[in-house]
C-alpha cells in the first residue's frame, strides 16, 4: 500500500467515524501534489486523529 | 468527589494490571481532536501556500503589481482603454492563482497585512472564506485609493466566484506552485503577451 492508499484508507475510516467528508476529501485531493514531508506530516496529523476518536 | 476518598485498596489482582489513569489526550473531546487535527493540517497547508506565493510576491515590485493586476482583470487600463488579446488575458484571469496573487498583495501592499498567509491557509479547515476576508478587507481600501467602481465589482466578483469552491482552492494551490512567473515582466503592469499567445 502506498502514502496515497494509506492516507485514503485512514480517510474513509474518519468519515465513518463522522469527520467532514467535504473537507476530507480536499485533502485527499490535495495529497499527492505534496512533498514527501509534506504527506508525512498530514498522514501524521489524520493518523494520530483516527487513533483518538477510535476510542470513542 | 476525588479517587482518594473513595479509600480503596487494591487487590493483588489490580496491582498486575497497567495504570488504569487515562491519559489527558483520551480525555479530550471527538470535537477538541478533530480541532487539534484542523489546526496542524492548517499549519501545512499554510506555509505551502507561503512559500510558494512569498517567492513570486518578491519578484514583483510595490503596489503598482496590484493595479496592474486589477487591468489585467478588467482586461483595460485604468482609464478605460482596452487591452490587447483581451481573450487571452482573460483566459489567464479564469486561472485562480492570478486572483489569489491578486487578493494577497493587495492585502500586503494596502493593508500591510503580513501574515495573510495564515489567515488564507487556516480556511482549509475553516470553510474556505478567504474569499470573503478578501473582498471584505481589501476592496473598501482600493476604492478608497481612487480605483473605479466597475473595477472593483468586477474583482470582487470573481473573488466571491471563489468562495466555497473547493475546486477552486485546489486550483488556487495547483496554480501558486505552478504558475509561470516568466509570464510576466520585471513590472507587472507590463503583460508579455508573447507568453500568452505562446499557450494559446
Amino acid at each position: 500500500m502506498n502514502q496515497t492508499e494509506k492516507f485514503k484508507s485512514i480517510l474513509d475510516e474518519l468519515i465513518k467515524l463522522g469527520e467532514n467528508s467535504q473537507e476530507l476529501n480536499f485533502w485527499l485531493a490535495l495529497f499527492p501534489h505534496l512533498s514527501e514531508s509534506e504527506q508525512q506530516e498530514i498522514l501524521s496529523a489524520f493518523t494520530k486523529e483516527f487513533e483518538r476518536l477510535s476510542h470513542f | 468527589m476525588s479517587f482518594e476518598s473513595y479509600n480503596i485498596t487494591p487487590s493483588h489482582d489490580d496491582e498486575n494490571r497497567p495504570e488504569q489513569i487515562p491519559d489527558q489526550e483520551s480525555l479530550d473531546t471527538k470535537e477538541e481532536i478533530i480541532e487539534e487535527r484542523q489546526n496542524k493540517t492548517a499549519a501545512v497547508l499554510s506555509k505551502i501556500l507561503e512559500s510558494s506565493l512569498a517567492q513570486k510576491a518578491s519578484k514583483i515590485p510595490g503596489p503598482s503589481a496590484v493595479v496592474g493586476g486589477l487591468e489585467l482583470v478588467l482586461g483595460r487600463h485604468a482609464d478605460g482603454e482596452e487591452l490587447s488579446g483581451l481573450g487571452k488575458i482573460t483566459r489567464i484571469i479564469e486561472s485562480a492563482a492570478l486572483v489569489y496573487v491578486l487578493a494577497d498583495l493587495s492585502a500586503k501592499y494596502f493593508l500591510g497585512l503580513d501574515n495573510t498567509y495564515v489567515d488564507i491557509g487556516a480556511i482549509g479547515a475553516k470553510g474556505l472564506g478567504w474569499a470573503s476576508f478578501a473582498a471584505q478587507k481589501i476592496m473598501p481600501k482600493i476604492q478608497e485609493l481612487g480605483v473605479k467602481d466597475f473595477t472593483l465589482a468586477q474583482v470582487a466578483g470573481l473573488i466571491q466566484e471563489a468562495k466555497g469552491s473547493k475546486e477552486l482552492l485546489m486550483a488556487m494551490l495547483s496554480e501558486a506552485r505552478n504558475f509561470p512567473s516568466d509570464l510576466f515582466d520585471s513590472d507587472f503592469i507590463s503583460l508579455n503577451l508573447s507568453k500568452i499567445n505562446e499557450s494559446d
